[in-house]
């Protein structure tokens, strides 16, 4: 059997990379408006508990070098099984492209979002703690690094890591570990306007489609 | 000037028009380039502790012209549910994401990957109402992901039949114990594409 050294396959990866990147088409150009679905994980947030969560976003270019991105999520984390944690997100980006490079397309991303957050302690058929919701409405601002995958001149995956720092009211709850189990404590008062922020990480891979050229 | 999608005003304007410019169309594109079908079926899916669940499920699918990428839709009616843990009495949900097709002719095999969301109700857990004592189950709306691939065979015109199967990845998270909603399905059928 033949076997491929390693520096070969790394040479060759790249190379297929640096090939798909310098394809002669036009993906990105300003004008261009589109239409996606998106899957986000939440992950190193306030619990330690990743979280899933499924939205939709449209963009539309304004430059050739800069395009927006309008967005919204819903995500829910299971907090370690004491209680649950709602998230939903509705905001917008700025995508920054420093260099065209055609069907591989790193970008910068960051924007502002408002943010709605709500958790809910476990209750049991013998215990309710119905009461000891707690909820709130904030904004955050998001910021990472991008990169868009062209499958067709219409058609990209995109993945993004962005960091989201909560600004303004957070929610006070502490997830205690018992003895084989957890135990969500909401704070009676609900929301604290400390200045402690609050911050995730957040995964997303999207679908889009160009769906008209506007200018 | 707005330049709208070719493609999407071909898709709206083929679907409202009379069958005899459909016919026209097809035979002016053929199988090779379909860019659009719809499928309804039935679903059987496999949970832990031998137990299988049955949706109704409707699929809508978009392919651009020369490309082998679509997007598609799926929408899955939750039915029922038997064996040793149904788990659920409500576990309606709907998938859009893209799909690969690793061939243009009349046998095309397919993988996919599409987020969703689930509409969900637990049938084993619920909460006591401290005021009423009524035991309710709350109904959710919750995030899932789904992966899949089968095997489109294009043998007709307008029809064509598919295998496939995919697993659902997600949790039910509600007011009281959460539950995995991940589960595998498979279903066949026919469907129509043009």
């Amino acid at each position: 059997m033949r076997i491929i050294s390693k520096p070969l396959l790394i040479l060759t990866i790249f190379y297929s990379a640096f090939s798909l990147g310098q394809t002669e088409n036009n993906y990105i150009e300003k004008g261009q408006f589109s239409l996606g679905v998106r899957s986000t994980t939440s992950l190193f947030g306030h619990d330690n508990a990743g979280g899933l969560g499924t939205g939709g976003q449209f963009r539309l270019q304004l430059f050739d070098f800069l395009s927006t991105e309008f967005f919204a999520d819903w995500i829910t984390i299971d907090l370690n099984g004491a209680g649950t944690r709602k998230d939903a997100h509705i905001g917008w980006s700025v995508l920054f492209y420093p260099k065209k490079f055609g069907r591989i397309q790193p970008y910068l991303i960051a924007g502002h979002c408002f943010d709605y957050a709500e958790v809910t302690p476990l209750s049991t058929s013998y215990i309710d703690r119905s009461s000891e919701q707690i909820s709130r409405w904030s904004s955050a601002v998001q910021a990472g690094l991008g990169t868009h995958l062209f499958l067709s001149n219409r058609m990209n995956i995109s993945f993004a890591a962005q960091y989201m720092l909560h600004v303004g009211q957070h929610l006070e709850y502490e997830l205690i570990q018992t003895v084989d189990n957890y135990y969500l404590n909401t704070n009676p008062s609900g929301i604290t306007t400390g200045s402690e922020t609050e911050g995730h990480l957040l995964l997303t891979l999207s679908l889009n489609y160009r769906i008209a050229d506007l200018w | 000037m707005v330049k709208l999608n070719t493609n999407l005003i071909h898709a709206f304007a083929v679907m409202i028009i009379s069958t005899s410019t459909l016919y026209s169309q097809e035979k002016s594109t053929g199988i090779d380039h379909a860019k659009y079908k719809t499928a309804l079926s039935f679903s059987v899916g496999l949970l832990t502790e031998k137990t299988s669940t049955t949706q109704l499920q409707g699929s809508f699918e978009f392919r651009p012209k020369m490309t082998r990428v679509s997007m598609r839709a799926d929408a899955f009616y939750f039915l029922n549910s038997v064996g040793d843990r149904p788990r659920f009495s409500i576990n309606h949900q709907l998938f859009v994401g893209g799909f690969y097709r690793f061939s243009d002719k009349a046998l095309q095999p397919f993988i996919g990957f599409q987020p969703g969301i689930a509409y969900s109700q637990s049938s084993e857990f619920g909460t006591r109402n401290a005021g009423t004592t009524d035991l309710i189950f709350q109904k959710t709306i919750n995030p899932v992901g789904s992966i899949a691939g089968g095997l489109d065979f294009f043998a007709e015109k307008l029809f064509f039949m598919f295998v496939e199967t995919r697993y659902i990845f997600g949790k039910h998270k509600s007011d009281t114990y959460p539950v995995f909603l991940d589960e595998w399905r498979f279903s066949f059928g026919l469907g129509f594409h043009l």
